[in-house]
């Protein structure tokens, strides 16, 4: 997510929300767009070794199987400045 | 692009090897070629190293090679999970070119030609290098006028580059189509006459016997499972040879880069890709350079084995799979065939995928880390061949002098605090 303040987070914290990426061999949460179809956005967990699709789920909702939730909440990212900014609350307006 | 020659290093085999030339050829055709020498050892682990290189592809081959011939360091290992040159140098186009828009990448791209100009010498191997040219094609008015502003560009950085109309075109490539009837038109484009093709295996092999004639063992079959540190400096790898001391590690793993970093607790900006190629049956002769097109979205050569070698862009899916999906080659033959008519009798006779490691910004990191003696050479997604002993000389002399030289510093890491990147996607983000 966008860290809303900005302000409050360093260049390199910045950074590492701008262009450092996750990226498993195995379990990966990815983004995807049903581009030639109802071409609405959607979440899939999906095994970037095997290609098996694991799960999809809506924009806003956490993956549901079990391999999801344990990528959800094992990313680094779930910890990272950039990610405390991001939630709406103090210091942001 | 003019500056002091580049120290090539010690001419290589001057150890035990026996030189390859016309008079071993001769000798050994004598016995029915039964005794050759063995081009490099199969070295077992030694419990410490001055320095270990992760990855026995040409990138990483080329840096042991240069560590040890440029910098003297030979008591080093190149530590390899499968087997030489079997990642991405084994599965790209083989094409080589410098004709780089921004200054950076005109430096390391030209650094690298030169290089490659004298490489077969330097390693006493033929690596088939072959200058026949890297040809781009224009299909629109409004590309012919970028690639003219490209051209002048890539010519003030001291780099040879030519616009040619359609008639020089057709004089030059005799096989496409000229037919400005099609949905994307041959309208100009523009050649770097140096540029061309080199036999991928052969650079690979050939830094390996040049490296391990000075020293360098090379460990295949050996898996790095871990980077043990001490504090914020690198104390050694866990392997499945076991365990090999060492105070600087140098990881050039291409697409399994992020799997590296991450065991040292470092996050990389790459997302791993397939890439995919392809050759057809071996014909004769009809194409002696390389074509590139970035509009359609393809680039083709002929090896000298007589198949037409095809490359496109990646899948726009991570994966670590070495396979892709079927639009892309799809695509890739619709493009080769317009320009082509006659490619559409041909049959595919393979067909493949690598691993690319792409960077936000279409260029390499090459770069020391927060962790002391722990180095890495990636990012070079999907044009990383032309590259290799460019990319290997600057690497080992970033290893061996624990700091970046003029042509490597601004490939560091710290690019992606400080917004200073080298957006290659104008000139490279497709064709390589």
């Amino acid at each position: 997510m966008r860290p809303l303040a900005e302000h409050q987070i360093s260049d390199s914290e910045f950074g590492e929300y701008l262009f450092l990426r996750d990226n498993p061999k195995g379990v990966f949460l990815e983004r995807w767009r049903h581009q030639s179809g109802c071409r609405r956005w959607f979440n899939i967990v999906r095994d970037t070794y095997s290609h098996e699709i694991i799960e999809t789920y809506a924009m806003g909702a956490t993956p549901k199987s079990k391999a999801g939730k344990a990528a959800y909440q094992q990313s680094w990212r779930r910890k990272t400045a950039a990610e405390a900014a991001a939630k709406p609350g103090k210091g942001n307006r | 692009m003019a500056g002091a020659s580049i120290d090539r290093g010690i001419k290589a085999v001057t150890g035990k090897q026996k030189r390859y030339s016309v008079f071993s050829l001769a000798k050994n055709a004598s016995s029915y070629h039964q005794n050759w020498q063995q081009a490099w050892r199969h070295a077992e682990p030694k419990p410490e190293y001055d320095a270990v290189i992760i990855g026995g592809g040409g990138h990483g081959l080329a840096t042991a090679y240069y560590l040890a011939s440029v910098h003297n360091m030979t008591n080093i290992a190149v530590i390899e999970k499968g087997w030489l040159g079997g990642g991405n140098t084994g599965r790209n186009t083989t094409i080589i070119r410098s004709n780089y828009l921004w200054d950076e990448s005109a430096a390391i791209y030209e650094h690298a030609l030169k290089l490659w100009e004298g490489l077969a010498q330097d390693l006493n191997f033929n690596i088939m290098f072959s200058q026949r040219g890297v040809l781009t094609i224009a299909h629109s008015e409004h590309e012919l006028k970028e690639m003219s502003r490209r051209v002048h560009a890539i010519r003030l950085n001291g780099i040879d580059s030519e616009v040619l109309g359609p008639d020089e075109i057709a004089k030059f490539v005799p096989c496409i189509n000229m037919d400005q009837s099609i949905r994307y038109p041959v309208m100009g484009g523009f050649l770097q006459q140096r540029g061309g093709t080199a036999r991928h295996d052969a650079v690979a092999w050939g830094y390996a016997r040049a490296a391990d004639d000075m020293g360098v063992d090379i460990i295949q079959n050996c898996e790095v499972t871990g980077l043990k540190r001490s504090g914020r400096r690198i104390t050694g790898i866990q392997t499945t040879k076991g365990f090999i001391k060492t105070r600087k590690v140098g990881c050039v793993v291409a697409g399994h880069s992020s799997l590296l970093a991450e065991m040292a607790g470092i996050h990389l900006p790459i997302a791993s890709r397939p890439l995919q190629a392809l050759v057809s049956e071996p014909i004769k002769p009809v194409l002696d350079t390389v074509i590139m097109s970035n509009a359609v979205h393809m680039y083709i050569s002929q090896s000298d084995k007589g198949e037409m070698v095809l490359g496109a862009g990646v899948d726009k899916y991570n994966s670590y799979a070495q396979r892709g999906s079927f639009p892309v080659p799809e695509h890739m033959i619709a493009a080769a065939v317009e320009l082509f008519p006659f490619l559409s009798r041909l049959r595919m006779l393979r067909h493949w995928g690598g691993i690319v490691d792409t960077c936000p910004d279409a260029s390499p990191i090459i770069s020391k880390t927060d962790i002391d003696g722990l180095y890495f050479n990636c990012g070079w997604g999907t044009g990383g061949f032309k590259a290799t002993p460019g990319s290997g000389h600057v690497f080992a002399d970033l290893i061996a002098q624990d700091r970046p030289n003029a042509i490597a510093a601004p490939y560091a890491l710290s690019r992606f605090e400080t917004g200073l990147l080298i957006d290659e996607h104008g000139a490279a983000g497709v064709a390589h």
